[in-house]
């Protein structure tokens, strides 16, 4: 009976090890645009995200990206990695329900240098709604040039006043409007924090000549969509 | 006619009790073989024939492991096969699954061929082109995107990366060729 319960438990294992090995193989559509050496490299990655439960399709897009751009085989691998690395944080900032959506966001806010604990914070404002886009319009805001602590600032008191998702859409576009205008990064986010918080008429934003919405129109609600050039 | 079948029967036993002469090396052959070592003692003991006994109890362990792997291997199948599909975690009420039609638009009049390359098509520069709105330089398409924070580019004439003039840059600008980016939000909020 010993014996045989022995013998049964070391074919689950060889079975389990070949589902392993499976799950580990290596993804066709790297095979097809890397070289053999930076797909081994780059499944290796993936394989460190499988360990630690986190999603596998950002790291492979971003290869897939590297792949497009033709970049040297060894850039790829770092930024497959580093955001590897991202992700972790933000997964451990963020919780371990956190949507592959949300992590990409994370990722993406902490590679602007937001701080981990900022997503801890926008996480418990936002209680249990999605933080993908206040995450989202915290990266957008970085990379036009919002000061990190003035992102920071108005996302956490947007977030704080329970801004929906349309309502961050909405103030990322007329931050991107007015920086476009003119206006200082940092300013253009402070006065638009603050219109969107006060519930009035969005303010006047220095070194903008009007307020007029140019082009576009309505969007679907939680979207922040590619205007019209 | 008996006593000549006895004869017979004896000559018969005589021949086959004299000892049999073996050609000359013979016996050293045989020695030789038997003292020959094993392939390998590994080898040997996979390639034994053996024969497996399993109670039923043992029997329902063995397919319970089997069934586990062979669902391990489905699950690993499908998750390559949906890479795009944002998964909603089990508990999460808020956090529902959104897929929203997004049309991307460039005005390039002097362009042959535009297409949008991004994480959303596995960056195939030919996966998802443009069309032209009656010659008047305008290119457009609409794509379904998942929720997420997605990240995309223009392929202009199939060798020009160009972001989109009108959609923030995305902070992550990790092959020194800067992508824009659009977010699509999980809720309906």
């Amino acid at each position: 009976m010993i014996r045989a319960i022995a013998r049964s438990l070391a074919l689950c294992a060889i079975l389990l090890a070949c589902a392993a090995l499976a799950a580990g193989a290596q993804d066709a559509r790297l095979s097809a645009r890397l070289d053999a050496r930076t797909v081994t490299a780059v499944t290796r990655v993936l394989d460190s995200a499988r360990t630690r439960s986190l999603p596998t399709e950002p790291l492979v897009q971003k290869a897939l990206q590297g792949a497009a751009k033709r970049a040297p085989a060894d850039r790829v691998v770092a930024a497959v990695r580093e955001l590897l690395s991202e992700l972790t944080v933000a997964r451990s900032a963020l919780g371990a329900r956190s949507t592959e959506a949300e992590l990409v966001a994370g990722a993406g806010a902490l590679h602007g240098g937001v701080p981990a604990a900022t997503l801890t914070r926008v996480r418990g404002l936002r209680g249990r709604d999605p933080v993908t886009v206040a995450l989202g319009t915290l990266a957008d805001l970085v990379a036009r040039g919002v000061p990190v602590d003035g992102a920071v600032s108005a996302i956490v008191t947007l977030a704080s006043r329970g801004a929906s998702d349309a309502d961050l859409v909405t103030f990322s576009n007329q931050v991107g409007r007015d920086i476009a205008a003119g206006a200082p990064p940092a300013v253009a986010a402070r006065v638009r924090a603050a219109g969107a918080n006060s519930g009035a008429r969005p303010a006047t934003v220095p070194g903008r000549p009007d307020n007029a919405p140019r082009g576009g129109g309505r969007r679907p609600a939680g979207q922040v969509p590619p205007g019209r050039p | 006619m008996k006593q000549s079948d006895e004869e017979l029967l004896e000559s018969v036993a005589k021949s086959l009790r004299a000892p049999v002469r073996a050609s000359d090396g013979f016996e050293a052959r045989v020695m030789a073989a038997v003292r020959t070592p094993e392939r390998s003692s590994v080898l040997a003991w996979v390639v034994r024939p053996r024969v497996l006994r399993l109670s039923p109890l043992a029997g329902l362990a063995a397919a319970a492991g089997i069934a586990l792997a062979v669902l391990s291997l489905d699950r690993a199948g499908l998750q390559r096969e949906q890479p795009q599909v944002a998964v909603a975690p089990p508990t999460a009420a808020a956090s529902v699954d959104t897929v929203q039609l997004v049309q991307f638009m460039l005005v390039a009049p002097n362009a042959q061929t535009v297409s949008v390359v991004g994480d959303f098509n596995d960056w195939d520069p030919v996966a998802t082109p443009l069309r032209e709105a009656a010659g008047a330089g305008v290119w457009t398409i609409t794509v379904p995107l998942a929720a997420g924070r997605h990240q995309y580019v223009f392929m202009v004439n199939g060798n020009r990366w160009t972001p989109d003039p009108a959609a923030p840059l995305a902070v992550e600008d990790s092959f020194g060729m800067p992508n824009s980016v659009i977010t699509v939000g999980e809720s309906a909020s």
